[in-house]
C-alpha cells in the first residue's frame, strides 16, 4: 500500500471527528509512551484527541490557566524589549555571541497577510531564506531570528513549528533558543517542569536539522545544545542555562522514525474500522480495537485519552491502574481478581507463582493476625 | 522503601473492595498539641503570588486572607505581612520546648510555603516589608526545610502521612490529590472509594496551591474587573471594597480545601501514637531550640546554598535518620513488620531452642567471650540468607548473624555477638525458649559522624594520611572487628 492510500485510510478511520495538527508539545509528548500503538495511531490520522475524549465521556481537565499563559507572554515580551536587549545579553553568556555582531530579524508575521497553514508554510519559507543567508556567510546577514518556522515530518505529514526565537550563527552553529516562564530559584528548576521543556526544545532541534537538510546543508550545523532562558526567582529578571538535548533527540528520532513506518501502522490499523462522532458507543468500540498501553503515568502524559483508558483499566481489574510496582509485584498474574484468588487460596496459576503464593497466604495471614483490613 | 509486597497486595485488595486497607496501626508522627493548618492558593505562573491564604489552630475560627490582585506588590505584601505577623505571634506563643507544626494539605502547598517564605526571607526590612515578615519567612523556611529530614514532624504533607498509614485502590501518583485520598479512606456513606475519588477528581478543587485552569478563568475575569475599577490605587479600604468578588470567589474555595486539611488530620489524629515518635518530636524541639537561638542572634547569617561541608553533614545525618525511623517503626507497629517481612527484611519464629549463656574463644582470641545462641522455627524458609547481621526487635541493642539455617523444616540459628553486657547494673535480656522471637536486618544506626578535613586547612598542607596497617597478619583479616568492651 502506498503512503497516500494509506493516508487516506487514517482519514477514512478519523471518520467525522475534527482533525487537529501535531505541535511541539504533542510530538514531544508522544515520547512519553513509546509504547502505546492507540496513541500513535490516532496521532498518525490528526484525530483531535480531546474531541474524542469527550465523546467517550472521559474529558480531561482544561491544560493551562489563563494567568499562566499571560505570565508566559509578558516574560517573552521582557526578555525581547529594547531590541532583544535580555536575550543578546544571555546569548552572550551562554554561546559567546559577540554583542557588536548581532543583526535581529522578526519573523513572527509573514508580509503577506496570510493565516493558518497557509502562512505558515510562507512563513517557513521566509526562515529558510534567512537561513541561507547565514549560512552563506554573508557578514550581513541577521543572526538573531525571532519566531521562525521550521518544518518536521511526523508520520508522513509535515507539521510547522514556531520557534520562540531561532538560532544565532556563532563558531560556525545554530543556536535553539526557548524562553520558558518557569522560575529557577536559587538556582534550581522544578524538574517536572524542565524535563517537557527539554523535549520540546529537542523537538524544535530536530525540526531545525532537517530544514537544513532539506536546503542542502549538514544537519551538524545544528548544536544539540538549546539555550534555555527562565525568569530568576521572584520576578521576571532573565537568567539562562543549557540544555543538552542529545539524549531525547535519540529517543525522538527512533520515535519517529516509527510512526514514520507506514507498514507498522498500517498492521495495527484494523481494516475498515472508523471512528463516529454521533455513535458514543461505536466510537468505544474502534478504540477498544486499538491495543493501548495505560498506565497511571499516562495522567501526566498530556495523553488526552488518559482518563478514558484508566478509566477501562480499573473497569476490567487490570493491576496495572495501581501502578506499576503494582504490576510487576505479582508476576505474569495482572488481574485483581486473579491475585486475590491466589492470596486467598494459595493455588498458583502455574507452578513459576507457587513461592509466590505461598508467600502471599503467608503474608496475609500475619497480616490479619497483626491487626490489618480495611481503614 | 519497605513494604513494596504488602502495600502492592493492599492495593489490589483495597480496590477490589472499594476501600483502604490499614497500613499502619499507628501514628508514627507526632501531631502538636496546636498545630497551625494551612491551605492557600497561588496565581497560577507566579512563583510566589499568594491569592488567598487560610490557617488557624482552631477549625471554628480559621484566619482568612486574600489579595485580590497579588501581581501588586503594595497589595501583595499586606496580606504576606499580615500572614507572617501571625505567623510569628503563633510561633512566639508557643510554650518553651514546644516546636511549631505546619500541617498543609499536599506536598505541593508545603513547597509554596517554603516559597512563600523564601521569597521574602533575605528583603531588607521596610518599603513595605515588615520585620515579622522577615523573621516569619525564615522560621517557616526553616520547617518546611527540617521536613526533609526522616521522621520529622514540623511541617506536615497529610497526603504523604496518610498514604503511610492507609493502602488506597488507586496508584501512588493518584495518591498525591488529597481529596481523592480521603475519598478511598473515608468514603461518603453508600459509596465506594473509587466512585468516591472519582468524583472528588472532577468536582472539587485542588487542595492547593494551584486552582483547576477553568476555575481560573472566571477568576481572571474578577479580577480584570477589579483592576479597571480601582484604576492602579491600592488604597487598603477601596482593595478591600472592590475585591469582594474576588475575595468571595476564593474564599469558598479555600474552605472546601479548609475543611478536607482538618477531615485528613482528625483520621491521623485518631490512631494511637507510636511511641518512638514522641522521641523523634523531642528531636524537633531540641533543633528548634537551636534555631531560635541562632535566628535571635543579630548577626546570624543565612545562606541561599548549602556549603559542602554541610551538605555531606546533612546528607549522612539524613540517611542514619531514615535507618533509624525504618527500625523504629517496624518495632512501634506490627503492621510494620509485617510488611518488612514480606519484603525480606524481617523474620518471626519460635524459639525452640535457647542458650543465653553459651560462651566461646573466638578464632585468633584468648579470652572467652558472651555468645548467645538461638534457634527460631519459621512458618517459610528465611528470606534472609546465611551470614545476614540481625536485630532483635524487643531490644536493638542485641545484634547478631545468622550462623545456620535449614530449609526444611525451615530454622535458623541466630548467634549473638553484640549487646551481651550487663548494662546500668542490670543483665541483658534475650528471646526466650517457647516465645516468640522477631528479628530485623534494618539496622538502627549507631550515631553517625564522619570525619572532614579541617576547615582552615588548606589542601596542599593537609597531613599524609597516615598508612592504614595493611594486611600485616594474615590470621586477624578473618577475625570480625569486636566492639571494646563488648566481651564478658
Amino acid at each position: 500500500m502506498s503512503t497516500d492510500e494509506f493516508e487516506a485510510r487514517l482519514e477514512a478511520f478519523r471518520g467525522d471527528l475534527p482533525a487537529v495538527r501535531p505541535n511541539a508539545r504533542t510530538v514531544a509528548a508522544a515520547l512519553d509512551t513509546p509504547d502505546c500503538r492507540r496513541r500513535r495511531i490516532l496521532e498518525a490520522a490528526s484525530v483531535d484527541k480531546s474531541e474524542l475524549a469527550r465523546h467517550l465521556g472521559h474529558p480531561i481537565p482544561a491544560a493551562q490557566s489563563p494567568f499562566a499563559l499571560r505570565r508566559g507572554n509578558l516574560f517573552e515580551s521582557a526578555v525581547k524589549e529594547n531590541g532583544d536587549a535580555h536575550l543578546i545579553a544571555e546569548l552572550r553568556k551562554q554561546i559567546d555571541l559577540p554583542i557588536p555582531a548581532t543583526r535581529h530579524k522578526d519573523l513572527s508575521s509573514s508580509r503577506a497577510r496570510t493565516k493558518g497553514l497557509k502562512e505558515m508554510k510562507l512563513r517557513a519559507k521566509e526562515t529558510q531564506a534567512a537561513l541561507s543567508l547565514l549560512l552563506s556567510e554573508d557578514p550581513y546577514a541577521p543572526n538573531v531570528l525571532d519566531h521562525a518556522v521550521t518544518s518536521l515530518e511526523v508520520g508522513g505529514s509535515t507539521v510547522y513549528l514556531e520557534q520562540d526565537a531561532l538560532a544565532h550563527y556563532t563558531g560556525n552553529k545554530l543556536y535553539v533558543v526557548e524562553i520558558k516562564s518557569f522560575p529557577v530559584i536559587n538556582n534550581q528548576v522544578d524538574p517536572v517542569k524542565l524535563r517537557p521543556a527539554t523535549r520540546q526544545a529537542a523537538v524544535y532541534i530536530l525540526s531545525l536539522q532537517q530544514t537544513l537538510a532539506r536546503m542542502g546543508h549538514s544537519p551538524e550545523k545544528v548544536a544539540t545544545d538549546a539555550v534555555l532562558i527562565c525568569p530568576r526567582n521572584y520576578d521576571l529578571t532573565p537568567t539562562s542555562a543549557t540544555l543538552d538535548t542529545r539524549q531525547e533527540l535519540r529517543g525522538l528520532r527512533r520515535q519517529l522514525d516509527r510512526a514514520a513506518s507506514v507498514s507498522e501502522l498500517e498492521a495495527l490499523l484494523p481494516q475498515g474500522l472508523t471512528l463516529s462522532a454521533a455513535d458514543t458507543e461505536h466510537c468505544a468500540e474502534a478504540v477498544e480495537q486499538l491495543p493501548n498501553a495505560y498506565r497511571p503515568a499516562c495522567l501526566d502524559s498530556g495523553c488526552e485519552l488518559a482518563y478514558y483508558c484508566r478509566s477501562r483499566a480499573r473497569d476490567a481489574g487490570e493491576t496495572v491502574a495501581l501502578g506499576t510496582p503494582v504490576r510487576q509485584a505479582f508476576g505474569p498474574v495482572d488481574m485483581i481478581d486473579d491475585v486475590l484468588a491466589m492470596a486467598d487460596s494459595g493455588i498458583a496459576p502455574s507452578r513459576y507463582e507457587q513461592d509466590l503464593a505461598a508467600d502471599l497466604i503467608h503474608m496475609q495471614k500475619l497480616y490479619r493476625a497483626a491487626g490489618g483490613g480495611a481503614a | 522503601m519497605s513494604g513494596a509486597l504488602l502495600t502492592a497486595l493492599l492495593r489490589v485488595r483495597a480496590a477490589q473492595e472499594g476501600r483502604a486497607q490499614r497500613a499502619a496501626r499507628f501514628r508514627h508522627l507526632h501531631i502538636a498539641d496546636e498545630p497551625l493548618v494551612v491551605a492557600a492558593y497561588n496565581l497560577a505562573g507566579d512563583p510566589a503570588s499568594p491569592l488567598g491564604i487560610v490557617y488557624g489552630t482552631d477549625r471554628e475560627r480559621p484566619c482568612f486572607r486574600v489579595a485580590p490582585e497579588p501581581r501588586n506588590r503594595d497589595i501583595r505584601f499586606r496580606l504576606l505581612n499580615t500572614f507572617f505577623s501571625d505567623f510569628v505571634a503563633y510561633v512566639d506563643a508557643l510554650p518553651e520546648g514546644d516546636p511549631p507544626q505546619v500541617i498543609a494539605g499536599n506536598q505541593a502547598t508545603l513547597d509554596y510555603l517554603f516559597r512563600i517564605g523564601d521569597s521574602v526571607r533575605f528583603l531588607p526590612v521596610g518599603e513595605g516589608v515588615e520585620p515579622e515578615t522577615v523573621l516569619g519567612g525564615r522560621h517557616l523556611v526553616r520547617l518546611v526545610e527540617r521536613r526533609q529530614r526522616p521522621g520529622a514532624a514540623t511541617a506536615v504533607a497529610l497526603t504523604r502521612d496518610l498514604a503511610a498509614h492507609w493502602i488506597t485502590g488507586q496508584s501512588a501518583l493518584e495518591d498525591a490529590a488529597l481529596g481523592p485520598l480521603l475519598a478511598w479512606i473515608d468514603p461518603p456513606e453508600g459509596q465506594t472509594g473509587r466512585g468516591a475519588a472519582e468524583s472528588a477528581e472532577h468536582t472539587g478543587l485542588p487542595v492547593g496551591p494551584l486552582p483547576k485552569p477553568e476555575w481560573d478563568e472566571k477568576l481572571a475575569r474578577l479580577i480584570t474587573k477589579f483592576n479597571e475599577a480601582r484604576d492602579g490605587a491600592t488604597d487598603p479600604k477601596l482593595v478591600s471594597r472592590l475585591g469582594t468578588p474576588v475575595k468571595r470567589m476564593v474564599r469558598d474555595a479555600l474552605m472546601e480545601s479548609w475543611d478536607d486539611v482538618w477531615r485528613g488530620l482528625d483520621l491521623l489524629v485518631d490512631l494511637p501514637e507510636a511511641p518512638h515518635a514522641q522521641e523523634r518530636w523531642a528531636e524537633d524541639s531540641e533543633d528548634w531550640a537551636a534555631w531560635r537561638k541562632y535566628i535571635h542572634v543579630p548577626e546570624a547569617r543565612l545562606a541561599r546554598k548549602t556549603s559542602a561541608r554541610a551538605a555531606v553533614w546533612q546528607l549522612g545525618d539524613r540517611e542514619q535518620a531514615q535507618r533509624r525511623v525504618e527500625a523504629q517503626k517496624i518495632v512501634d507497629d506490627p503492621l510494620k513488620f509485617v510488611a518488612a517481612v514480606a519484603d525480606g527484611l524481617a523474620l518471626s519464629g519460635l524459639v525452640v531452642s535457647a542458650d543465653p549463656d553459651r560462651k566461646i574463644v573466638p578464632p585468633g582470641r584468648k579470652n572467652k567471650v558472651s555468645r548467645p545462641l538461638f534457634t527460631l522455627s519459621l512458618e517459610r524458609p528465611s528470606p534472609l540468607p546465611l551470614h545476614t547481621e540481625v536485630f532483635w526487635l524487643d531490644r536493638l541493642a542485641c545484634q547478631g548473624r545468622i550462623v545456620e539455617m535449614t530449609m526444611s523444616p525451615p530454622r535458623v540459628t541466630i548467634e549473638i555477638a553484640k549487646g551481651t553486657r550487663r548494662t546500668r547494673g542490670e543483665d541483658p535480656t534475650f528471646p526466650r525458649l517457647g516465645r516468640e522471637a522477631r528479628f530485623t536486618t534494618l539496622d538502627p544506626g549507631q550515631d553517625w559522624r564522619i570525619k572532614l578535613p579541617d576547615a582552615d586547612e588548606v589542601w596542599t598542607h593537609s597531613h599524609m594520611v597516615p598508612e592504614t596497617q595493611a594486611v600485616a597478619d594474615q590470621d586477624s583479616d578473618f577475625v570480625p572487628q569486636l566492639p571494646d568492651g563488648d566481651d564478658a
